[in-house]
């Protein structure tokens, strides 16, 4: 008797292969092998078909092949004369030029004075020399300073710009506290939908899309939240009626 | 019912028919369905609201009325009339009205302390109209919207 493994490798064949022959998957015949498990009857002689063997010739549980481990390399101390010398101090780089202003700044800028109704000649005379002769960075720091002109020139339209609703919105934070809360104490609720029907029950569960009822009959009725109109809380008997 | 969820609604109706469906036989972009229907804003493209009414085969009119009652103004009406702690009054799509002061809002929903002392929780996308208790159904100023 042999070890799976044996015959498979004397056979020349890999896991995988012997997996497409037999039908036995790969992590299976793998287990075989380790012997950590049995080959059971009905594998036992599709891998035995699979490899031209009789079935006795397989050993039921293999012994896990020994691993040919690669003696360890030594670690070489010896200084290498490949090793590659140490490195230089790299020689301080002289500093860039300026790059030239980009076109689509000088288009902005252009923008920009045509808003504030400026000519090109002031701003010339103002920076001492033509716009086009300006650095990316000079002209982004001018392109700055044009724009908070601009908006220091219509502070009101400006604000009425600005105006913005306070949104508590990012989230259902007051829904979900509310429903929390009605959770934690077993409340009832009376929820209508937008056809008109009305659901009562206690509220069970739920999430940001819906509401889960438990009625009287003990049913849960899962509802989306886009099919209510609203709910109220029911909170003494006679409310229910 | 602001023109988002109304348009959300109508699809809701059809089965929930996929995007790509109604954008085949519409020719609507799917990228604008998916955000008329989920980033909350009002739609300005007439052309493509007009395609979708007649996909839907809902009237014109019933989109054009919507436009100004977005989801953006009712939220500047919820903060001020919270601000302010005045009765406001909310017709929802059901055709009823309820009126109160508003306790708290958020994305999804608002509760509503009635006159009686009862409380409601109300969910934004079944409110049509609103206004502050008194004062008529007015459409919000374009700005809101």
């Amino acid at each position: 008797m042999y070890n799976l493994w044996e015959i498979r490798k004397r056979k020349g064949l890999s896991v995988s292969q012997l997996a497409a022959r037999s039908g036995v998957s790969a992590q299976m015949i793998r287990s075989y092998e380790q012997g950590s498990r049995e080959i059971p009857y009905s594998d036992l002689g599709r891998l035995a078909k699979a490899l031209y063997v009789e079935e006795w010739e397989i050993k039921i549980r293999s012994d896990p092949p020994q691993r040919k481990m690669p003696p360890k390399a030594k670690r070489d101390r010896t200084p290498s004369k490949s090793r590659r010398p140490p490195k230089k101090p790299a020689k301080p780089r002289p500093p860039r030029p300026p790059l030239p202003i980009r076109p689509t700044q000088l288009e902005q800028i252009n923008r920009l004075l045509e808003h504030l109704g400026r000519s090109g000649d002031s701003l010339q005379e103002q920076l001492g020399k033509p716009v086009n002769a300006l650095s990316q960075k000079e002209a982004s720091k001018l392109l700055n300073d044009l724009q908070q002109e601009i908006a220091r020139q219509r502070p009101e339209k400006r604000e009425q710009n600005m105006r913005r609703p306070y949104l508590p919105e990012s989230v259902d934070k007051f829904e979900l506290k509310f429903l929390q809360t009605c959770l934690e104490e077993n409340a009832r609720l009376h929820v209508v939908l937008f056809d008109g029907t009305e659901l009562r029950g206690t509220l069970f569960g739920f999430g940001p899309y819906q509401l889960v009822l438990k009625n009287e009959t003990g049913e849960q009725i899962s509802i989306n939240k886009l099919a209510i109109s609203y709910y109220r809380r029911l909170q003494e008997p006679a409310d229910e009626q | 019912m602001s023109n988002n969820d109304y348009f959300r609604y109508l699809r809701a109706m059809n089965d929930g028919l996929p995007f790509s469906e109604i954008s085949e036989a519409t020719g609507v972009p799917t990228s604008f369905l998916r955000q008329l229907e989920q980033r909350y804003r009002p739609v300005y493209d007439e052309a493509a609201l007009r395609k979708l009414a007649e996909y839907y085969g809902v009237p014109w009119a019933e989109v054009v009325w919507r436009q100004p009652w977005s989801r953006r103004a009712l939220t500047f009406f919820l903060e001020e009339v919270q601000k302010e702690d005045i009765p406001a009054q909310f017709e929802l799509a059901s055709g009823e009205t309820f009126a109160g002061k508003l306790r708290w809002f958020d994305l999804g929903a608002f509760l509503l302390a009635l006159e009686d002392g009862s409380e409601i929780v109300i969910q934004r996308h079944m409110v049509e109209r609103w206004c502050k208790v008194g004062e008529p159904f007015t459409p919000p100023a374009e700005e809101a919207a």
